[in-house]
């Protein structure tokens, strides 16, 4: 038998390892590509995540390579999955296409104190409730209105500012990437229009793929992880995957105009406009990542807002129920964190969009109680198929700057889930497989229908088996809100 | 007239008519639509008028779109109606759009639509003449 000494090739990728396909770089390309993912994940990738990888790795300052997460797909500007540092004292550059148009998207997720099975009849009315008590679907207000000031102190403040007005616990904030404030947020460099956007939106879900979710614990992969993150089998947990909302939106609109118009002046050619950037070190840079990061505090905010109606709910079902929070990850976002490069410490700017920040094991920005396990990895699947608890580990920090995946990711257009889908025959369906939806719109639900998504349980096997981070537990959904 | 077309993630929103004014339209009927699937039993109570430039029709176009979304969330007008008017300035190398847009307060008791749009974006923005009629599209992010 003739042992092959080619290296797979699949869709210009070569797999050098197992689940870890390269882009070698080419024309313009400072750095290779790099996807981890399984053949077959990488067999089904879109042609336009591979355009996008070489774009990214063809951008000033760029360090190692331009990465994807195995949930890649075809994006604005940056692949959704993608990952990418830049060096400030190279020219390193900061792009709204980047982080993308749901500024600080993320999932939150709560420990209640219950176990699934003790709800029983009151999971409809629980259910219910939820449904009622968050505002949720196309153009939904939420109870609280922001005034000028008011807004300028929660763009500073994030989830700090809704634990000081009563809105959240302070136990949360330690549990929320940047202790619940990101610091560096420039109000000043928020527009009119993205102040008029957020003044009622505060504490809203939202619509498309962000929901409110309880979910039970199904399975654990790693019980010492699990006694740190205070779940076991059987447990009840809620899940809110949200973001930024208009506000965010509409920086990333702005951002993406301006950002795409200054990347000429300061020599950058851009192949795909989307990939809107400038130099990490120029006024445009600055002003965009100071509008951003008030923007992370936005959803920070928003999400702590929609925490707090949660835990209302639950005490008008369950008084006694302790409602804490297990950790808040975003996945749009860009940060300034220090990497170790072939052994040097240096300051990058790292783009995650639609990846998590998975920080691993003695990091020094976890929580003491998540120190030992590495950080909590939160990845939504749908509605209709499980979610994934994961933990951060020490070698991701090598793989792709501490990143790992987000969530499944769609396989298919919302045009031909529609088509292959009726919502409310999808709602009666997974609700004879014991999962109560609520929805706010039918036919956005058959849009987030669970079959349009990639198999999240190969998504989260593969970021394990290639050391972005390590399954802790997996959660199968039992009600879902949605928008 | 408009339709829809397919990306992994989000709506492609295309817009066709007999003149890039009327594609425009097309692509805000389609736009609005995702927001309200009742757009024809809206009244035009509510007027905004507004006017934007671009060095090219693509841009115009996406930039036309983000300011009808962000109308519609930031004072909450659910548009049905729109008359565009787009003219060249050649000596300036810009393209010109007015903009009257009629509709009402959106009420999310009544309103009924699929999904919430973000941002109109770049991808697949094409605004051109195809089987002699006007065509003007991207997608749109939700």
């Amino acid at each position: 038998m003739a042992a092959s000494i080619a290296a797979a090739v699949v869709g210009g990728f070569t797999e050098v390892e197992t689940n870890v396909w390269e882009l070698p770089p080419t024309g313009a390309m400072r750095v290779p590509g790099r996807i981890y993912a399984s053949r077959a994940l990488v067999e089904a990738l879109d042609e336009k995540v591979r355009e996008q990888v070489a774009h990214v790795a063809s951008l000033p300052g760029i360090v190692g390579a331009s990465y994807a997460m195995p949930d890649a797909h075809w994006g604005y500007g940056f692949p959704i999955g993608g990952v990418a540092a830049f060096d400030p004292e190279q020219g390193g550059i900061i792009s709204a296409g980047g982080v993308g148009f749901d500024i600080s998207c993320g999932v939150r997720t709560y420990r209640t104190g219950l176990k699934a099975v003790d709800l029983g009849e009151k999971l409809e009315t629980l259910a219910h409730d939820l449904y009622r008590t968050v505002p949720a679907g196309i153009g939904s207000q939420g109870a609280i209105r922001l005034d000028d000031a008011e807004l300028d102190q929660m763009l500073l403040g994030g989830a700090r500012w809704a634990v000081e007005r009563g809105w959240g616990e302070a136990s949360d904030l330690p549990r929320v990437e940047e202790r619940g404030c990101m610091a560096g947020a420039n109000p000043g460099a928020v527009s009119r229009r993205a102040r008029d956007r957020q003044h009622s939106e505060v504490g809203t879900l939202g619509s498309g793929n962000h929901y409110l979710e309880l979910q039970a614990v199904d399975k654990v992969f790693d019980a010492a992880a699990a006694a740190a993150f205070g779940v076991e089998s059987g447990d009840l947990l809620a899940t809110i995957h949200c973001g930024s909302r208009g506000l965010g939106h509409q920086i990333g609109t702005e951002f993406m105009q301006s950002l795409a118009a200054a990347a000429p002046r300061y020599g950058i050619a851009l192949p795909d406009r989307e990939l809107a950037c400038a130099p990490i070190r120029s006024p445009e840079g600055e002003r965009y990542l100071g509008a951003m990061r008030a923007a992370i505090n936005c959803a920070f905010a928003n999400r702590e807002v929609i925490g707090s109606l949660v835990r209302k709910v639950f005490a008008r079902h369950f008084p006694s129920a302790r409602v804490t929070l297990l950790y808040d990850v975003s996945h749009n976002t860009c940060k300034a964190e220090e990497h170790v490069v072939a052994g040097v410490s240096r300051k990058l700017f790292v783009h995650r969009k639609g990846a998590t920040r998975a920080f691993g094991p003695g990091h020094p920005d976890l929580p003491d109680e998540y120190k030992a396990t590495g950080q909590p990895v939160l990845i939504g699947g749908t509605m209709g198929t499980y979610s994934f608890i994961l933990a951060g580990t020490r070698e991701s920090e090598s793989r792709a700057f501490s990143s790992s995946c987000h969530g499944a990711g769609r396989k298919m257009s919302r045009t031909q889930a529609k088509k292959l889908w009726q919502g409310k025959a999808l709602i009666r369906e997974l609700g004879a497989g014991g999962i109560v939806i609520k929805a706010h719109s039918a036919a956005g639900a058959a849009e987030e229908a669970p079959g349009a998504y990639k198999d999240v349980e190969e998504v989260a096997a593969v970021a394990e088996a290639v050391g972005l981070s390590k399954r802790v537990a997996r959660v199968r959904p039992i009600a879902c809100v949605k928008g | 007239m408009h339709e829809y077309f397919e990306h992994a993630a989000d709506v492609g929103v295309r817009g066709f008519g007999e003149s890039p004014a009327d594609a425009f339209a097309g692509a805000a009927t389609g736009l609005f639509l995702l927001i309200d699937a009742d757009l024809d039993s809206v009244r035009p109570e509510v007027q905004e008028s507004f006017e934007l430039e671009a060095p090219d029709l693509e841009a115009l176009l996406v930039a036309y779109l983000n300011e009808l979304i962000s109308l519609f969330d930031g004072r909450r007008i659910l548009f049905s109606r729109f008359h565009v008017r787009i003219d060249e300035e050649r000596q300036r190398g810009i393209f010109r759009l007015r903009c009257e847009a009629a509709g009402e307060p959106f009420d999310p008791a009544r309103h009924h639509g699929v999904v919430e749009p973000k941002g109109a974006t770049y991808t697949a923005a094409r605004v051109a003449r195809s089987d002699g009629r006007w065509l003007a599209q991207c997608v749109v992010d939700v």
